[in-house]
This record gives C-alpha cells, structure tokens and sequence, in this order.
C-alpha cells in the first residue's frame, strides 16, 4: 500500500510538474512567436540573470536579453493579484470552475505515452479515456460562464460548449480510423504500431501494418491528420475558432469575470489543452516517442525518447501558434459550417475508406 | 464544383497568409526585423526643432518675466529680489543682470509645450530643446526649479537687498532734503536775483529819462514813459512764471519718489 501512495504521490508531483512547465513554456513561446511575426521584440526584461542578481543582491549575471523569466514573473504577478469574486455569481459554482476545467486538462496527461518506460498509466482503453476527460473540461467553462453571471461569460461559454460538441464528431472519426488499423486503444499500442523508419507513421498510411501497400493509405491520412489538427484547434478554443473568448467581441468570454490565480488556472489549462491536443497528434499520426530513424532509438541514449515527443510536439504547438496569428477569427455560422459541411463528411470518407482497405484489401 | 473549389481557395489563402507571417518571423533580429525600441537603454533622437522639455541658463537670464507674459498657461513662475550694484556679473551677450532670480519654476506638467515663451526671451537664455526623457513618478517632480540660489541664500539675498533698502530710503529721504533746500535756496536766489533786475530795469532807464529830459520834448517825453511801462511789464512776467513752475515742480517731484518706493517695497514682499 504505502508503495502504490508513494507512485500516486510521484507521479502526480512529475505530472504537476509537467504541466506547469509545459504551461509556462508555452506562454513564453506565444508571446515571443507572435511579437516575432508582428514585427516586435516580445519580452525582453525578465531573464534569470537579472532574476539571480535580485536574489544575489549584486550582478552576478547579466542582464536577461530574451525574456526567459517572463512567465514566472507574470505567476508570480498573479498570485499577488486579488481573488474578486462578483457579487451576483453564484459562488460554489464560480470557485468550482477553474478546478474543472484544470482537472478536465490534467487528468489527460495521465495517459500520455511520453516514452515506452514512461506513461502514468498505461490503460487499454487510453485513447478513449482521454478524449472522454478532455471533453470534460466543457462543463468547467460552462460553469463558469454561468456562474459568473454575466452576458459576455455567458456567451462565451455557450459558443464553446456549441463548438466543443461540434467537433468532438470529426476528432472523433479522424481517431477511430487510427484505432481501426492498430486495432488498439492503448496509447502505447498505437506508438509502437508506429516504430522504425519515419514512413511507418500513420501519417504516411499503414506501412507499418501491411508493408509497401500501407501507402495506398497516405492521402486518407493526411486528411484524417488535417482534420484531427483542425479540430483540435477548436476544441482548445484556439484561434481562428477562438469565438468562445472573442476578445474584441466578448471581452475575455467564459474567464470574463475571473481574476488573479483562477484566471491563471484557466490560462495554464488553455495551454496545456493544447499541449495535450498535439501529444495525441503526435502519438497517433507522428511516430510518438519514435524519431523516425532506427539508429537513434536503438542507441539508448537516456532520456531521448521523452525528449523527442515532446519536440514534435513543440513543433505542432508552433503551428498552432503560427497559424493563431495569421488567420482571421471564424463566423458562428462559418465555424459550424467548416465543421458539418467538410471535416465531418470528409473524415466520414477517410473512416469508410480505412475500414474498405481493412476489411478488403489487407 | 464550388465546394471543392472553396476547399482549394482556401487552403492557397491560408497558404498565402501562413508565408506573409513566417516571412515576418524569420526576418527577427535583422535590420528590417523588428521596430520595437528598447526604450531606456536606446532612444531614438526627436525630430529637428522638436519642442520637448523647456531649459533655462540661469546664468543668462535677466528676470524680465517676458517669457511668463508670453505663457498662455502660466506654468512660469519668476520672483526677482533687486541686486545690489556689481553683485551679479554680466551676461554672455553683455546685458547687465540687475535682479536676483530668487525663484524661477516651470511646471512641465502644466506646460503644453508651444515655445511661445523662448520668443520673447531678450538674452536667448530660455530654449524648448529635444530632450523628451523626463519621466516622472510625481506630478510635483516635473516642476523644474531653475534657480541657483538655495533656500539659505535666498533668505541672505533677500536680507541684503531689504538693508540695501533701508539704506537707500534713507539716502533718498537725504536727498530729497537736501533737494528741498537746494529748491528753496534757488527759488530764494531766483526770487532775489528777479527782484534784482526788476530794481535794474526799474534804473536803468533813468538815464534814458535824463536824456529826453534834456532834449525837453514833451511829445518824446510821454513816448518814453510808453516804453519804461511796457518794459516793466516784460520783466515782471518771466519772473512770475518762473515762480509759479517752480512750484508746480516741487509738488510733481515728492510723488514719484514715492511711487518708486512703493514699487520696490511691492517687490519685496512678493519675495
């Protein structure tokens, strides 16, 4: 017993960990990413050197150039920020909120096949479990919405809900055709399905599985890749289908009213979202842990394996960053049309057309 | 078909907007790549002639309070105290300097910056320059304080210049006495130097008299007497008039004096 206290109690503090760091790290590429492709400097003030010196009380360092720190002093801001709850909120609701949506994204790191030696539980049905506890997150941001009593939380709260349940459907179908051919819901199953050259990834089809003739499946899931990326775009409330907190239309949406530490905690929750959003990405269509050359994996270097995930990962949260700062927020009526008018018939064709291949030709 | 066409359409924009922002992004840390400033530890220099922070050379300056004339916001604040003779050394462009400048404040606060003030400046002392770096973290601290005196010295200066008064006001006070006599002495001299040549004029013609009386003509004789009457007259009429403008100038002279010492007396007080 006191074994299996001390793995929960590890694994919960690494997996705590994991996510603040994610978090903080994330918060200071979208800052630094989009002043970059805004023809700005980003943070520039806050590096551990000048961090080190305020500790030290003299110059140890030098000044921090790049703005490593920014993050932790925004933290750090935050907690000394006071905790305004409204007076017209319903209270246990309105405290209860941040936690569940914090909860809905941590929960989903349990399950995420970080390496083969390392994956806080390996479940059979990993996948299905983390696509349950993600879309669990809704019901946070609808309390919230609620309970802050308020117009703009409100409707920011139910265009998330109306999106997240719009595209649970093609994330959905884009995932099962993955599960179809590994015939497994563990995530570790899936990556290992995945293993060797980079062209057994399920990006490139099913070579992994079948051979040469997996190929036939390349465009079936480059489609199924495109759509799964898409929709978890949406289900993040990333732009451009960030209406649920539309800033120029609903001030800030569902976290209109909350302040301090539990906005901070929607915030984290927002980023590692999307961090856990790319992890499934990268695990079910790029390789995993796997870097897509025998060699290196084979060289039991430590630590490589984690290190290339959460890479490919960083490389997709790019992306997403990428592309929140160049496209244009989406219509209600344009994001539900992209949704049931294209992603949901097209992964419809690609979930039929994996399971021909399956049934027919394999 | 347009619903695949949408689809094409859409993916060459969003390719199109992808490449204009990586371009943006790849372009960090060269010349065209970023337009932020990294303000306090590099400033940009203001454009020529741009009116920014207001600068006096104290030295220079006369207190003439044309500039705070000329301030449409009244943000110039000036008090002179007089300076004694030679106390304060003359100007670059060699304007004598006559006044203490006890107190010369700008609120860059209220200031809105038109330069209206360095025109009237007579010494150039007075400039608008392009120095924009002067934050703040109180109102009261952008009100620059031009003077050189400090407090001690204002108090010494202000000390000296009332002395300096007293001294003069008595001096003055002499003075005016001394005037007064001088006045009465010359006003007594005038009188008696009138009354000299009215007795002169009143003798002179005597002999004249003698001489027509020697010829016996009576018609010449009354012709004569005509003449020393209207003679007379003449004499006695500047004499009059001179009295009376003396007098005239007695009255107008103790006002001045007067106004004067109470302008100064005004101006001590302002200090």
């Amino acid at each position: 017993m006191d074994n299996i206290f001390l793995w929960i109690a590890i694994t919960l503090g690494a997996m705590v960990g994991l996510v603040s760091v994610v978090g903080i790290v994330s918060i200071y590429l979208e800052r630094k990413i989009s002043a970059f492709m805004q023809d700005r400097l980003g943070p520039m003030e806050v590096g551990f050197g000048s961090l080190v010196n305020a500790i030290a009380g003299k110059e140890v360092l030098r000044e921090g150039r790049i703005g490593l720190a920014q993050s932790l002093a925004d933290g750090l801001k935050l907690l000394q920020k006071e905790d305004i709850i409204p007076d017209g909120a319903d209270k246990f609701l309105f405290k209860l909120a941040p936690m569940i949506v914090f909860a809905g994204t941590f929960s989903t790191f349990a399950a995420l096949p970080l390496a083969e030696y390392f994956i806080p539980a390996d479940v059979n049905i990993g996948l299905f479990y983390i696509l349950a506890i993600s879309s669990f997150g809704v019901s946070g941001i609808l309390m919230a919405g609620w309970s802050s009593n308020n117009k703009w939380g409100l409707l920011g709260s139910l265009r998330s809900t109306a999106q997240m349940v719009s595209y649970e459907i093609p994330v959905g179908v884009s995932l099962v055709s993955i599960v179809m051919l590994t015939g497994t819901l563990s995530m570790k199953g899936i990556v290992v399905a995945q293993e060797g050259w980079f062209w057994n990834w399920h990006l490139f089809g099913a070579v992994g599985h079948h051979g040469l003739i997996g190929f036939v499946l390349l465009p079936m899931m480059v489609i199924n890749f495109i759509a799964y990326f898409i929709g978890s775009l949406a289900e993040t409330n990333r732009a451009p289908f960030d209406i649920p907190e539309a800033e120029s239309e609903l001030v800030a949406g569902y976290h209109t009213e909350y302040t301090g530490m539990r906005f901070a905690i929607f915030f984290l929750a927002e980023y590692g979202a999307i961090f856990v959003g790319n992890a499934i990405a990268v695990a079910l269509f790029l390789g995993g842990w796997y870097s897509g050359i025998p060699a290196i994996d084979q060289a039991n270097i430590p630590g490589i394996a984690p290190l290339v995930f959460i890479l490919k990962t960083f490389v997709l949260i790019f992306v997403v960053m990428w592309i929140r700062w160049t496209l244009p927020r989406l219509r209600v009526d344009q994001l539900m049309t992209l949704c049931w008018k294209y992603l949901i018939p097209f992964t419809l064709f690609t979930f039929f057309s994996v399971a021909i291949y399956k049934v027919f030709i394999v | 078909m347009s619903y695949f066409g949408d689809i094409a359409k859409a993916v060459s924009t969003i390719s199109t907007g992808m490449k204009i922002t990586f371009a943006h992004f790849k372009n960090v840390g060269k010349n065209k790549g970023t337009f932020t400033t990294q303000y306090p530890k590099e400033t940009l220099t203001a454009p020529a002639f741009s009116r920014q922070q207001l600068h006096n050379n104290i030295d220079d300056c006369i207190g003439c309070k044309k500039c705070a004339m000329a301030c449409p916001v009244d943000c110039i604040d000036i008090v002179t105290v007089k300076a004694g003779a030679d106390e304060l050394s003359d100007c670059s462009d060699g304007t004598k300097r006559r006044l203490h400048l006890t107190v010369y404040d700008i609120d860059m606060a209220k200031c809105m910056f038109c330069g209206l003030c360095t025109y009237p400046c007579p010494t150039h002392c007075l400039t608008i320059n392009d120095d924009h770096n002067f934050i703040k973290f109180e109102r009261s601290e952008l009100k620059y304080k031009f003077s050189a005196y400090s407090p001690e010295d204002v108090v010494r200066i202000e000390k000296e210049a009332a002395e300096r008064e007293v001294i003069a006001k008595a001096e003055k006070a002499a003075k005016a006495k001394a005037k007064a006599e001088a006045a009465a002495k010359k006003k007594a001299a005038e009188v008696a130097k009138a009354k000299a040549e009215a007795e002169k004029v009143e003798t002179a013609p005597e002999p004249e008299k003698t001489e027509p009386k020697a010829k016996t003509e009576p018609v010449a004789k009354t012709q004569v007497e005509q003449v020393v009457e209207v003679k007379k007259e003449e004499v006695k009429l500047p004499v009059a008039e001179a009295k009376e403008n003396e007098a005239k100038a007695e009255e107008i002279k103790p006002t001045e004096d007067a106004s004067k010492e109470a302008n100064s007396d005004n101006e001590t007080k302002e200090s």
